[in-house]
């Protein structure tokens, strides 16, 4: 919304002050500016000028040459406009040689089809005033002639862009007359305006009706006779053009004018297009249609509020008016009518409807009733003064619902110290508060009674913060000293949680060289197409941003894949991981949101048996220190039920991974990246991923880390390796050592080998040491031991022992 | 063989053992003259076969060449693994401009390394770090915010609505209602999120991006302590003294509401496109806590009172490290992660 200088002016003295320095302190008291913009400052040397007469170009029929008078001096201009032909006795804007326009244009003398131009007449849009560049400006009659333009007209001012969105909560800021009295009691000063009298007539000419007083807590309405359209002063004019209203006749920029002074939107109908001067508000019928000014149909229901007549419709109430009692040339009779419509239904229909308007913005933010009948007041007596033969013939007709009280609240001068962290003395609480337009009184136990007024009592103040607020910002805020809160006696420490988060972060990005991502809480859904996933089972999106973003994810994995498939043009080999919650839906609750980490790692292509076995050992041992690194213990480790169709069955390969739980709970799995996934998506190399629920972990025992105390005697190792058939399994071969060695001596059985054979057996290496607590050792006490092992293993497993 | 033949053949394997230019061919000559077939291990097995009368003076011949050669083999492996170190040492043709070969060159990401500094902050100023859900439902995103049906602020925020009727949190304001629901108080907490606006994403507009919620209830607590953990907060994350200004904001759940602007980092407040000319960057929004949300918490705003802020995550992070398209922060490209620590 545009703030005009001197509109405010109207309301409040504003003599020495600087429109910046007032612009400064606004923002940071009341709302904040977009700008402070100069108006009409670079209009030095223009002169108004009268039009003598007006001749035909002899070489062009576009062309005039008008001769005007600037005092006693007459000079002729070639001008191209067409209004210039009718200009004759009308005073118009100079721009003489040697002016520089506020575009950069110098005047200098010029030949125009052999007529030298001294000078040009300006239009509005040359001289930085609007858009309108239809003609050149013709100033009212009797605007003083031979005289500065900025002299003769109050063109130059000084605007003040205000954020809409921060006054959304201030109905009161939405005209200068409210802006005007935060300025007053922003700058110390006072507020001049006072309430026009006038005295109505009695000719009943008009009648409300209000059937839904819910919807509609003030109708006011009055008559006016003798009105003849014209355009509206030159001061007037001005302040429009400065708020960017455009001008259109005097009764129209009359409405526009209260508006954007008290704030209160008003509308006036062609009398004569009111039928019998009655007007009834009520709720559309079902399937009646409502015709707007610009010239839309609108279908409406029984939520759209109308304004008739005994005929129909004659406005959308609070939105838009009717196309066909719209002010127009030969309007004669006017009827006022100056409301307060509820905020929500004006929101609800101007949503409903798309349709927008300077009214609906204002009435949708909770308008005072009392603000009706300023409006009306205001409106009725500017119409009296400007419009000659102006009469207004009937009463004020106002239908008011019973009004509301207005809060009175009681407010310790010493809360509002102790909230503002300063020492704010009562004089200056009641000083800014009075400054605001509250009344305020003391009370018998030491408080004070603040008095709301009407226009901060619709839905901004009701309670002694909001007060505390209004102190505060006036006091400033840079004049409160910045204060440390009080410590408290025990820092907490981080939560069990996030110190989860960190080792993960700790482990993957610092031990194991990750990249840690952030992507998006709904699932890549063309990835689960590409692959073959069930999309089902997900918490679906209303209104999506894309249908490739329709659901939220149930796994990282997917949104890790994609990622994978965007690298892959850049990098060879690489891991990703993310940290965050994934989504299962629960039927009439909120959602499981779990923490979870997934991971992908991207190694060198290889389809050896042994280097595959090897990569995802890689994997493997990852999950298995990240979950210690975390404080939980390991998860029970069991291959996947091929029948199972589990989640993650799309992107888990079967047969090379492994699930991970405690108890019944699944906590998460780790592998190989399914091969068909793998190859749908065309990547390349050998993929693994694994995923954990870390809510799950956290909740699951933690890993047992005593000290282990360092051994007191050397021990003896022993190196073995066995060539084994490829379904005997690394864990079964450790656990035939130890049933066969058959004695607490050995303390370690490690494997450090394992290779695939061109005969299809393998071949498995294990690191074994033999200690005591007792002494140390000699070959003789180990030697049996590994004897009865090496004979264990062979016959149990069908082992060879190749070495050792 | 005489001792002057015998002297001669030292003379000769002394004169080549000093022109030997590197270890190995020393090593070789030392073995042609000295190991198990070596020219003068041959002569000292010839002693025992020379004539009586002459053995004396073939074996003290015999000796002197092998301990003549001995000498000079070790002088010259000295002198040459002199050379070899002065050679090291002087090696300035050794290339250390060649680029650093990292350990381990995994990375954080940039909102985990802004987060783990706030945290940090708040942690030593006595606040806890919450974590909250993202899909909420509409009592803890609206209703307990002082923000009803029907307004206007719900415009402000459009919202990711689900098919059952739940939402995408709007911003982490919710976490205040549910900290209050789960703490006693006094208590103090942050609560870092991300947040979903259904909007369009461009260079500066995401439908997903990260807030970091703060919230302190206490008996009595003040608009001054308020902007002084603003400051402190502003301060640490970007190492140097932070201006900041308060000024009015309007926010439904709070009461007084603020806009904090920090002094543009860039232009030190002199203006420039990043601030608008202004000289001043809105950051953050906070206020006290409005009576009727310590309600909706079920604390009584008689006893109890708060202040609350919402910062934005994803633009500190671009401010503290002058990224210039919000939609990295979400894209998993490696080129961009890998710049983070």
């Amino acid at each position: 919304m545009l703030i005009s200088w001197n509109w405010l002016k109207r309301h409040v003295d504003l003599e020495g002050l600087d429109p910046i320095e007032v612009g400064d302190l606004f923002t940071l008291k009341v709302a904040e500016l977009e700008g402070v913009h100069a108006i009409g400052a670079d209009l030095e040397g223009l002169r108004t000028v009268l039009i003598q007469s007006v001749e035909p170009h002899p070489d062009s029929d576009k062309l005039s040459l008008v001769t005007v008078a600037d005092g006693d001096q007459e000079q002729t201009v070639v001008c191209g406009a067409p209004n210039a032909k009718e200009g004759a006795g009308r005073v118009a804007v100079l721009a003489p040689i040697g002016c520089t326009l506020p575009n950069g244009m110098e005047i200098t003398e010029a030949e125009i089809r052999g007529v030298v131009s001294k000078g040009m007449l300006a239009s509005e849009k040359e001289l930085g005033l609007s858009d309108d560049h239809g003609g050149i400006i013709l100033l009212q009659d009797g605007t003083p002639h031979g005289v500065p333009f900025t002299e003769a007209v109050p063109v130059q001012d000084w605007v003040f862009e205000v954020d809409n969105k921060a006054i959304t909560h201030r109905p009161d800021l939405w005209g200068h007359m409210g802006i005007a009295r935060e300025v007053a009691t922003l700058t110390g000063r006072s507020v001049t305006t006072t309430l026009p009298e006038v005295t109505f007539g009695n000719d009943e000419r008009v009648s409300v009706t209000v059937s839904d007083p819910e919807l509609c807590a003030r109708y006011l309405c009055t008559y006016f006779t003798g009105v003849t359209i014209g355009p509206s002063p030159e001061w007037l004019q001005c302040l429009l053009r400065a708020t960017g209203v455009r001008p259109i006749s005097n009764v129209v920029d009359l409405t526009n004018f209260v508006m954007m002074d008290v704030g209160n939107p008003l509308h006036a109908f062609d009398a004569r297009f009111v039928q019998d001067g009655q007007i009834t508000v009520r709720r559309a019928q079902e399937g009646e249609t409502a015709t707007t000014l610009d010239g839309q149909e609108h279908p409406c229901n029984e939520e759209t509020l109308l304004i008739c007549d005994p005929k129909g419709a004659l406005a959308v109430a609070g939105i838009m008016g009717g196309a066909d009692s719209e002010i127009r040339d030969d309007t004669c009779e006017v009827i006022l009518e100056a409301a307060n419509f509820q905020a929500r239904n004006i929101r609800r229909t101007s949503t409903r409807l798309g349709l927008r308007t300077e009214s609906s913005a204002r009435f949708e933010k909770s308008l005072d009733p009392a603000s009706a009948k300023t409006a009306a007041l205001l409106f009725t007596s500017l119409m009296l003064e400007l419009i000659d033969g102006c009469e207004v013939v009937s009463p004020l007709v106002d239908v008011a619902a019973p009004s509301q009280r207005t809060p009175v609240i009681h407010l310790d001068p010493n809360v509002v110290s102790e909230r503002l962290g300063v020492d704010i003395p009562i004089a200056r609480t009641r000083e800014i508060l009075m400054g605001l337009g509250f009344l305020v009184q003391d009370s018998s136990n030491g408080s004070l009674k603040v008095h709301v007024p009407s226009w901060r009592a619709t839905k901004d103040v009701a309670i002694a913060e909001d007060l505390i607020e209004e102190i505060g910002r006036m006091h400033g805020y840079e004049n409160i000293p910045p204060q440390a809160p009080l410590v408290t006696v025990k820092p907490p420490l981080l939560s069990p949680s996030k110190q989860q988060e960190r080792s993960i972060r700790a482990y993957l990005s610092d031990g194991c060289g990750l990249h840690e991502q952030v992507s998006y809480s709904f699932v890549w859904r063309p990835i689960l197409e590409k692959i073959g996933a069930d999309i089902g089972g997900r918490l679906e999106l209303a209104n999506a941003i894309s249908s490739d973003l329709d659901r939220m994810r149930r796994s990282i994995i997917p949104n890790l894949l994609h990622a994978t498939e965007k690298n892959q043009r850049y990098f060879q080999e690489f891991g990703l991981y993310e940290v965050g919650r994934v989504f299962h839906p629960i039927e009439g609750e909120l959602p499981c949101q779990d923490r979870t980490v997934a991971m992908v790692v991207v190694g060198k292509e290889t389809h050896d048996q042994s280097e595959l076995e090897e990569t995802f050992r890689s994997i493997k041992g990852v999950v298995e220190a990240l979950i210690a690194r975390m404080g939980s213990a390991q998860p029970t480790q069991h291959r996947p039920d091929p029948q199972n169709n589990a989640l993650h069955s799309a992107w888990l390969h079967p047969a090379r991974s492994l699930l991970l739980s405690i108890g019944d709970q699944a906590v998460g799995y780790l592998g190989s990246l399914h091969p068909r996934a793998k190859q749908q998506l065309g990547l390349s190399g050998s993929i693994h991923i694994a995923e954990l629920n870390l809510d799950a972990l956290l909740q699951g025992e933690l890993r047992d880390h005593a000290y282990i105390p360092l051994p007191k005697y050397p021990g003896i190792s022993f190196d073995v390796s066995f060539e084994v058939d490829q379904s005997v399994r690394a864990d079964d071969i450790a656990q035939a050592i130890r049933d066969g060695a058959n004695t607490d001596l050995l303390c370690d059985c490690n494997l450090f080998a394992n290779y695939h054979l061109d005969s299809g057996r393998k071949s498995v290496s294990f690191h074994l040491l033999f200690r005591s607590t007792e002494g140390s050792l000699t070959d003789a006490q180990v030697n049996e031991h590994i004897e009865s092992m090496v004979k264990h293993v062979t016959t149990a497993l069908g082992a060879e022992l190749r070495g050792g | 063989m005489t001792p002057e033949q015998i002297a001669a053949i030292a003379q000769e394997g002394v004169n080549t053992i000093e022109q030997a230019t590197d270890e190995k061919r020393l090593r070789e000559l030392e073995i042609q003259l000295l190991g198990k077939k070596g020219q003068i291990t041959g002569l000292t097995r010839a002693i025992s076969e020379a004539p009586p009368q002459e053995r004396g003076a073939f074996g003290r011949a015999v000796n002197d060449a092998k301990k003549t050669v001995t000498q000079a083999i070790e002088s010259r492996r000295e002198a040459l693994q002199n050379n070899a170190l002065n050679a090291e040492l002087t090696d300035f043709d050794f290339d250390v401009t060649l680029p650093g070969i990292p350990k381990s060159s995994g990375t954080r990401h940039p909102l985990t390394l802004v987060q783990e500094q706030v945290e940090e902050i708040f942690v030593s100023m006595g606040f806890y770090v919450l974590d909250y859900p993202e899909v909420e439902d509409d009592f803890h995103n609206f209703e307990a915010l002082n923000i009803p049906k029907d307004h206007p602020a719900r415009d402000m925020q459009d919202t990711f609505w689900l098919k059952n009727g739940q939402l995408l949190r709007t911003h982490t304001s919710p976490g205040q209602i549910r900290a209050m629901g789960e703490y006693a108080p006094p208590f103090r907490a942050i609560f870092p999120g991300k947040v979903f606006r259904y909007e369009a994403v461009d260079a500066s507009h995401e439908h997903t991006f990260h807030q970091i919620e703060g919230l302190m209830i206490d008996r009595k607590v003040s608009v001054a302590n308020l902007i002084g953990s603003m400051k402190v907060m502003l301060s640490q994350i970007f190492g140097r003294e932070v201006l900041v200004r308060l000024r009015p904001g309007y926010f439904p759940f709070v009461e007084p509401g603020f806009e904090l602007d920090m002094n543009c980092l860039l232009c030190s407040g002199n203006g420039c496109r990043v601030c608008s000319q202004s000289g001043w960057v809105e950051f953050l929004g906070c206020g006290l806590v409005h009576p009727n949300v310590l309600k909706a918490g079920g604390l009584d705003p008689e006893q109890w009172q708060g202040w609350a802020f919402g910062v934005g995550w994803s633009r500190l992070v671009m401010m503290r490290y002058g990224i210039d398209d919000i939609r990295h922060l979400m894209g998993g490209d490696i080129r961009f992660l890998k710049q983070f620590g």
